[in-house]
């Protein structure tokens, strides 16, 4: 435990620099785009030379570079992340009402491919060159070449307007008024088709990477020795095998994390879910700079916390992650 | 090189070259078998495929040719990608080959700021850039690399560490060469074989990340791209699904071919020989 | 007294391409219970796929073999790690990475004895007190990784033994580890198996380990048994000329104590390699024309005997 503790520590050391490049070089992407905060905030309110004067004193944007990036870092550290124009609300407030919709798709998704492709690839790598292991290496390779927002979109033709099964789009039923369950399941029915388009891609990743794992750990010695201890054909597959073809997918699962975000950026636009990749791209098509980067930090900040916690649950995967080094 | 290519030459590999040769030869004749601007209405709106022989794969909502825009797509796909990957290699490769050879201070912060364009969901900063900078191929193309580039010059680090211990750098520094001299004509040379296989991630994954802000209207504006062709297929997704589904399938092959072509240069570089235990 | 092992013509080859490379050709033996065999010979002499066939542990595909392996004392086949304990060379890649040192020895008895899993963890814990780890019960978490290369093959050993087996097969046990902790572990085995009362198959290419462990020994050579007897005789009195060459560079002082089988001129032939006479003959100093043309006969009786043509036409004069 103290392992996994001190391993944390040093991540968490590690995370600090590269916060504060994301952050640096997010200011300067507010800073390159044209127009300022006054600018945007007089789209919406109007206003005359004297109040702009007194709006862009009062916000500090008459002010040198560092003075402007001070005030910049002092109101991240108040969780301001400016006005967002296209909402004609704060950017932090727009973003935390659209966060929950897209941290549920996201952990469906993870969950369904992680575990649809860990097995798959277990079955695909029992005896590589069999006709199953053919079939599903082909069907993982044209998964993995399929953009998201096409899949989305097919899956959409074929399940919701052809076979009806599921709903065309949106995260609920509007107005039925549907309370506890009944709304969960409701949700869950909307689900289904935005997170198998997020989730098929990366269960082909995760399949192959499984599928290569397998194909080394039953050459290894170790599994000899499992066959010598005359264990279930069973124990020696998951417990001895896959175990150890895990990690490197387990390592895949925290370099996708940002992949997975990028890729609701276009599944929330097919299906027209209110999550947080949909309002960059609306933030997006209304020029609403420092939404966008604002959804753009708070995805890097996630990514980031994902890493972490893949790093520990590596780490007690794999005891020779050292403590130190 | 003859047994590398022996090897490279298995059913995925000789799949994956015809496969990308189709799509390179679309590209060529794009503008002989259909002349003219892909994007000036050619007929009737809305024709299915295969039921006029003039419009093979049918025109779309505002009369255009199917195949017409899937063969100019191809171009600027091949373009796009071609030219993402690149500036992709040449920025990873320069970052990786100064951040491994001088190493020190530059290569803590190279490596750092690395680590912060790792941390960064791509497409999201594609988007960002995109939209700041306004869509254009040179902006496309930026945007691409800005996500790519990591993973050769990380790479190539790796390589290159490896490398600058051994004799034949020191011999150099004794002749006088200038230290930059030595690392980009003497050592990088030897460090390139692994990030070569890397190109056709990083083609496959410029492809992908292209017809995505294509469909999102953030691609080139002056050509025809799969992506914004699939966008707007939307529009009549219910009556007429196939102008959707004709250009996603040409991005499919097209990414499975360079897949296809990267796993096979994969394994014939790295192809380890039978033991016998 | 009823063998506990007998093997008939065992034969193994091994796909390569288009071709079947002859690892092990038409080996046959019996073991007494208790009894100890050295299987001695150089590397690529088959010594170890014997071993492996013995134990059922070849692999399943691109293998063929023939002959049968019998257990008479058994009455049965032998069920791997229950009849038949297995120990590799290697400590270090034998034992799985990720999982801790008391799982892997505690899942042989669950498996085999049936106990719980704290039962199990318990017994683990006197096995590794009895295969002389300090410490045993804080060793349980401990993950190979963390221990030495000798303290990696105790545990090994001890999960060889957790279900008593009636038979031990070592391939190798002490070539990956230092000298002292060789001598340590050679030790630890003898002890083990006298206490036990564990017939020993032990795979080496050290006559000095095999003359110090063993009782019988068998020299392979090519896939084929040269040699077979008491290992006293075998070291005083070799017979085939490939252990009498043996034999002499083991005593060759000038020697480094070290892979002593190879040390002979020459080269082992070729995998695979159409041999029409005696696969030694390249290298042997008294061979003849006639043993280019025709393969040796085995000259003696099952249990004692040699793989050469002289003794063949010496046991034909007193016939």
């Amino acid at each position: 435990m103290t392992r996994i503790l001190a391993v944390a520590r040093r991540r968490l050391l590690h995370s600090i620099p590269v916060v504060a490049i994301v952050v640096l070089g997010v200011f300067a992407l507010l800073e390159a785009a044209p127009g300022d905060a006054v600018d945007a905030y007089l789209v919406i309110g109007g206003g005359d030379a004297e109040m702009i004067q007194r709006l862009r004193q009062e916000w500090g944007l008459d002010r040198s570079f560092l003075a402007r990036l001070g005030a910049y870092l002092t109101a991240l550290a108040h969780l301001d992340l400016g006005w967002s124009v296209a909402f004609a609300r704060p950017v932090s407030a727009v973003l935390f009402e659209r966060l929950p919709n897209t941290l549920m798709m996201m952990a469906a998704a993870i969950c369904f491919s992680f575990s649809a492709g860990t097995l798959l690839g277990i079955a695909a790598g029992a005896r590589p060159g069999s006709l199953r292991d053919r079939i599903l290496s082909l069907v993982s390779l044209g998964l993995y070449a399929m953009p998201s927002f096409w899949l989305g979109l097919m899956l959409l033709v074929g399940f919701a307007v052809k076979l009806a099964w599921f709903p065309l789009g949106g995260i609920e039923s509007v107005g039925m008024g549907k309370t506890g369950l009944a709304r969960a399941l409701d949700i869950a029915r909307h689900l289904v088709l935005p997170v198998l388009s997020l989730g098929l891609i990366y269960l082909a990743l995760y399949l192959r990477l499984m599928r290569t794992g397998m194909i080394e750990a039953w050459r290894s010695d170790y599994i000899r020795t499992a066959r010598a201890k005359g264990l279930t054909p069973r124990r020696i597959a998951f417990r001895h095998a896959a175990r150890n073809a895990l990690l490197p997918v387990v390592t895949m699962l925290g370099l996708q994390a940002g992949a997975l975000l990028s890729g609701s950026v276009v599944v929330e636009s097919v299906f027209a879910i209110p999550g947080m990749g949909r309002l960059a791209f609306e933030a997006v098509t209304q020029r609403d700079v420092p939404l966008l980067l604002g959804v753009f930090l708070i995805s890097t900040l996630m990514v980031i916390l994902a890493n972490l916690f893949v790093d520990l649950l590596y780490a007690r995967l794999d005891p020779r992650v050292a403590a130190e080094g | 090189m003859r047994a590398v290519l022996r090897r490279f030459a298995t059913g995925g590999g000789i799949a994956g070259t015809v496969l990308f040769a189709l799509v390179v030869l679309a590209a060529l004749l794009a503008a002989v078998i259909a002349p003219g601007d892909p994007m000036a209405m050619a007929g009737r709106p809305l024709i299915q495929p295969f039921s006029d022989w003039r419009f093979p794969l049918g025109t779309d909502r505002l009369g255009r040719d199917v195949l017409a825009e899937l063969l100019h797509g191809a171009r600027a796909t091949l373009i796009v990608s071609g030219a993402a990957a690149l500036v992709t290699l040449l920025v990873g490769i320069t970052i990786g080959t100064l951040a491994g050879f001088i190493g020190g201070r530059l290569d803590d912060a190279l490596m750092r700021l690395a680590d912060a364009f790792q941390s960064v969901p791509t497409f999201i900063l594609a988007l960002a850039f995109v939209s700041i900078a306004g869509p254009s191929l040179a902006s496309v193309v930026t945007a691409v690399s800005l996500g790519a580039w990591t993973a050769p010059a990380r790479v190539l680090r790796a390589e290159i560490l490896s490398l600058r211990r051994r004799e034949f750098v020191d011999a150099y520094r004794v002749l006088g060469m200038p230290p930059l001299q030595i690392a980009f004509r003497e050592v990088l040379p030897n460090a390139l074989p692994p990030v070569i296989t890397l190109a056709a991630v990083i083609v496959a994954n410029a492809i992908l990340v292209e017809a995505a802000l294509s469909f999102l209207g953030l691609g080139n504006p002056n050509s025809v791209t799969w992506g914004a062709m699939i966008a707007e297929g939307r529009a009549v997704i219910r009556s007429a699904p196939y102008l959707s589904a004709i250009p996603g399938v040409a991005v499919v092959v097209t990414v499975l071919a360079v897949n296809l072509i990267g796993d096979a240069a994969n394994e014939a570089i790295h192809a380890r020989r039978v033991q016998v235990p | 007294m009823t063998a506990l092992l007998s093997a008939d013509d065992v034969s193994v080859a091994y796909r390569d391409g288009a071709r079947w490379l002859q690892a092990v050709d038409r080996v046959s033996f019996a073991l007494p219970p208790k009894a100890r065999l050295a299987i001695m010979g150089e590397s690529g002499s088959g010594k170890t796929t014997l071993a492996l066939a013995i134990a059922d542990l070849l692999p399943h595909d691109g293998i063929r073999r023939s002959g049968a392996v019998r257990w008479p004392a058994l009455g049965g086949a032998a069920r791997p790690g229950r009849d038949v304990g297995f120990v590799f060379q290697d400590p270090m890649s034998s034992l799985n990475p990720v999982l801790s040192v008391g799982e892997q020895i505690a899942e042989v008895a669950v498996t085999h004895l049936g106990l719980s899993w704290p039962a199990a963890l318990d017994r683990a814990a006197e096995l590794l007190d009895r295969v002389g780890l300090p410490r045993p019960r804080d060793r349980l978490t401990s993950f190979p990784h963390e221990l030495s290369g000798g303290q990696r093959q105790r545990v090994a050993l001890a999960m060889a033994i957790t279900a008593e087996p009636k038979l031990l097969i070592a391939d190798e046990p002490t070539s990956a580890l230092d000298t002292l902790t060789q001598a340590q572990i050679v030790h630890l085995l003898d002890r083990l198996a006298t206490e036990i009362g564990l017939a020993l198959v032990l795979v080496t290419h050290d006559l000095a380990l095999a003359a110090n462990l063993a009782g019988t020994g068998m020299l392979m050579y090519a896939g084929r048994v040269a040699e077979l007897g008491p290992i006293e005789t075998m070291v005083s009195a070799p017979r085939h000329p490939y252990l009498q060459a043996l034999v002499a560079a083991s005593l060759d002082p000038d020697r480094p104590p070290t892979d002593r089988l190879a040390e002979i001129p020459g080269i082992p032939p070729q995998p695979g390699a159409a041999i029409p006479g005696c696969a030694f003959e390249p290298r042997c100093p008294r061979a003849r024309s006639a043993c280019r043309s025709r393969p040796p006969g085995w000259a003696g009786t099952p249990a004692d005997g040699v793989d050469c043509i002289q003794f063949d036409q010496l046991a034909a004069v007193h016939r």
